[in-house]
């Protein structure tokens, strides 16, 4: 069980704070004021500072950021999946799904949720599945733990479920053992095991990070198609930003536990405004640049939560000044639908001007 | 930016003018003709025999001096065996390879050690390429102390010269491998291989490890790196977007095979065999939105390396194949257009007809 509740009013006086900065308005699922510390011995460590964004019905939304980040924390987060012995919610983060609180539910309340409703796909497949046992058993054994089903209805669900991940030899595949199956072949089924119960939303934590680019693209490619044809929602969790660029309608940039920057993902690919987007893009290496030395960003990213009073990006910000120092930027609407967390954000060249 | 100008004056290192003497020696540094790599996979107790893996299977690639080659495939493709086949930390079973003139494949040990010294290899992974509970200073003079007889106040001379060269303070010699981000402690393996001064680096999948902004330093350095002191780089990768902004030329791999290779930018922009070109379009772009899921024509996946498929062994997965693909093996053939590119496909004339 994470965190009890603290009554609804808390949930609604924490979105209200902030509703200005918030592009997609249906509450499908929204994340807001999100904190996690972690507690180890004596020490606390925040993994997540303050975390706000929103998937609406039926899009795909990009959470970017590098390790360390508080990408991925955040996802297991959105789900209650956090070792509640050692992580600990803020006092105003909430989690919303459909109208429901997340944050404070019970065990048995959240597990109405997971996977039917919210299912979550992670990076490695060979960690996920269990190798002792037929990956089809495994996919079955989810599904018949929640619902009344006989072994054949189960074997059933669990093949369809293989054909809509684009299994061909879904037969051979369904009693096949984890490690007879290549890589891009055990991404598929933890998709398939994750659409079993059709779920509205699916998190997927670097998909596709572990596969080689020739099957990253084929399972981003399926993937896309099944959640465009089921009118499914996607939070997907990368680091690439190539990735993001093919596949999400809208993006957050996170960094050092803290999201600095959200808007639709072709106008923050194509126009960055936060000097740390800038700098993600000018040193993501690109097929087309021929021979050249890459934009670097000096140093390295502060460990979430133990960056110094102020902006945790101006020590590597050629921007920074003392105002950046010793002030966090607020997230603030900078044009319809494009948030930032920036004192001096870059001006597009379309001669728009902040303020 | 990395480093100051004053740094790079620090240490004794090569000479420069290396460009003066790059144009005057145009043999390549480092040659493979005709390797290739066997191992036995054996199963004990499991099957009545083991099968032999073909690994490499007779590939001829040359490195010249100041160059760097970029050797890309998938996993399974044979690129790192290939990579550490050519500096002689892989027996070969057939085929012969040449560093500076001299055949490493049938030198005798205590030579090839001699040799080693100059040829230097990073590795993928910075953290377990350092011992936990030595301070980087120790880990720095590794290669130092099994190869020369350096006094310990020359060879701490020699690390922190080196670690200047690669952009980092002195100050990170006395902390532990714990200590450090991924992307420094990947600067620091690139400065242990630089105190033996080599001419030739290894860099094996340096930066897959990596977020793209340590990525990018640690590629920058090795850029800055080979202009300063002429380093030659064999750099192996399975990132396309890596090798087109680092390398002169590259090499593509398929199931122990070279199937594609020529200068880089040319390769990656017109790309010529079906299955660079399927490496190429899947590598996500962050310019054209989309055009990555609408464009999958493949399926089907790396077969088996233990039994490759007959005639070409991209056949299976290949939109272009026809009969001739499954039965004859195409051979790397050389354009006759003078661009220095070869391929090794059946159609690659018909498909660029189709295509342009």
């Amino acid at each position: 069980m994470i965190r009890q509740h603290a009554g609804s009013g808390r949930s609604e006086l924490a979105l209200g704070r902030r509703t200005s900065s918030e592009a997609p308005t249906e509450r499908f699922f929204q994340i807001s004021n999100l904190a996690v510390s972690f507690r180890s011995g004596d020490t606390q460590s925040l993994g997540v500072v303050d975390c706000s964004l929103a998937v609406s019905e039926a899009t795909r939304v990009g959470l970017i950021g590098e390790s360390g980040s508080g990408k991925s924390v955040t996802a297991l987060a959105a789900l209650g999946l956090l070792d509640p012995t050692t992580a600990t919610l803020g006092e105003s983060s909430s989690i919303s799904f459909m109208g429901r609180e997340l944050v404070g539910m019970t065990l048995g309340e959240l597990r109405e949720i997971r996977g039917s409703e919210i299912a979550i796909v992670f990076q490695d497949p060979m960690n996920a599945l269990n190798p002792v046992f037929r990956v089809g058993d495994q996919m079955a054994a989810a599904l018949r733990a929640k619902h009344k089903m006989s072994r054949s209805d189960a074997r059933q669900r669990v093949l369809e479920a293989l054909h809509s991940v684009e299994i061909h030899a879904s037969e051979r595949v369904i009693d096949a053992y984890p490690h007879q199956l290549s890589g891009g072949m055990r991404q598929r089924v933890l998709i398939g095991a994750a659409l079993l119960e059709r779920p509205r939303l699916l998190i997927a934590d670097e998909p596709t990070s572990a596969l080689d680019v020739t099957v990253q693209a084929d399972i981003l490619s399926m993937l896309h198609s099944v959640v465009t044809e089921r009118r499914m929602s996607i939070l997907l969790v990368t680091h690439d930003i190539g990735v993001v660029a093919q596949f999400c309608d809208y993006l957050y940039v996170m960094y050092a536990g803290r999201i600095v920057e959200s808007g639709p993902a072709r106008e923050i690919i194509s126009s960055p405004l936060h000097p740390y987007t800038i700098g993600l893009l000018g040193c993501t290496p690109s097929l087309e640049g021929g021979r050249r030395r890459l934009v670097t960003l000096p140093g390295s990213q502060p460990v979430a939560g133990r960056a110094n009073a102020g902006c945790a990006f101006a020590p590597r910000c050629s921007r920074a000044d003392g105002l950046c120092r010793h002030l966090t930027p607020k997230m603030v609407t900078h044009s319809p639908g494009r948030n930032l967390a920036c004192h001096h954000p870059e001006i597009p060249s379309t001669g728009r001007t902040l303020e | 930016m990395l480093r100051s100008p004053a740094e790079y004056e620090v240490g004794p290192q090569r000479p420069t003018g290396c460009a003066a003497a790059r144009a005057l020696d145009e043999s390549p540094i480092l040659e493979a003709r005709d390797v290739s790599v066997v191992f036995k996979t054996a199963m004990k107790g499991l099957g009545p025999s083991s099968r032999l893996l073909t690994a490499v299977d007779s590939v001829s690639i040359a490195i010249q001096r100041g160059r760097t080659l970029g050797l890309v495939g998938e996993s399974g493709s044979g690129k790192t065996t290939l990579g550490r086949a050519c500096l002689g930390l892989v027996p070969i079973a057939t085929g012969s390879i040449h560093f500076r003139g001299s055949e490493i494949s049938r030198l005798p040990k205590r030579q090839l050690r001699k040799l080693r010294a100059e040829m230097q290899v990073i590795f993928q992974d910075p953290v377990s390429s350092f011992d936990p509970r030595k301070r980087i200073s120790w880990s720095l003079c590794e290669p130092l102390r099994a190869h020369s007889r350096a006094s310990g106040a020359e060879m701490e001379k020699a690390g922190l010269s080196a670690l200047a060269r690669v952009g980092l303070e002195a100050s990170i010699a006395q902390r532990f491998p714990l200590d450090l981000s991924g992307g420094q402690l990947q600067r620091v393996a690139i400065a242990r291989a630089l105190t033996m001064n080599p001419s030739l680096v290894l860099c094996d999948e340096p930066t897959s490890a990596l977020d793209v902004s340590a990525q990018a330093q640690v590629l920058n350095v090795l850029q800055d790196l080979q202009e300063e002191l002429g380093l030659s780089y064999l750099f192996v990768t399975h990132d396309l977007a890596v090798v087109a902004s680092l390398a002169h030329s590259v090499a593509v791999m398929y199931l122990g095979q070279v199937i594609e290779a020529g200068p880089a930018a040319s390769v990656v922009k017109n790309p010529l065999h079906p299955y660079t070109t399927n490496l190429v379009t899947s590598v996500p772009n962050a310019d054209a939105d989309g055009m990555l899921l609408t464009s999958r024509r493949t399926r089907a996946e790396m077969a088996d390396s233990t039994v490759p498929p007959p005639g070409c062994r991209y056949h299976p997965r290949c939109p272009f194949a026809t009969a001739v693909c499954s039965e004859r093996t195409p051979a790397l053939e050389r354009l006759p257009d003078g661009t220095d590119r070869s391929v090794a496909c059946h159609h690659w004339r018909r498909i660029a007809a189709e295509g342009s």
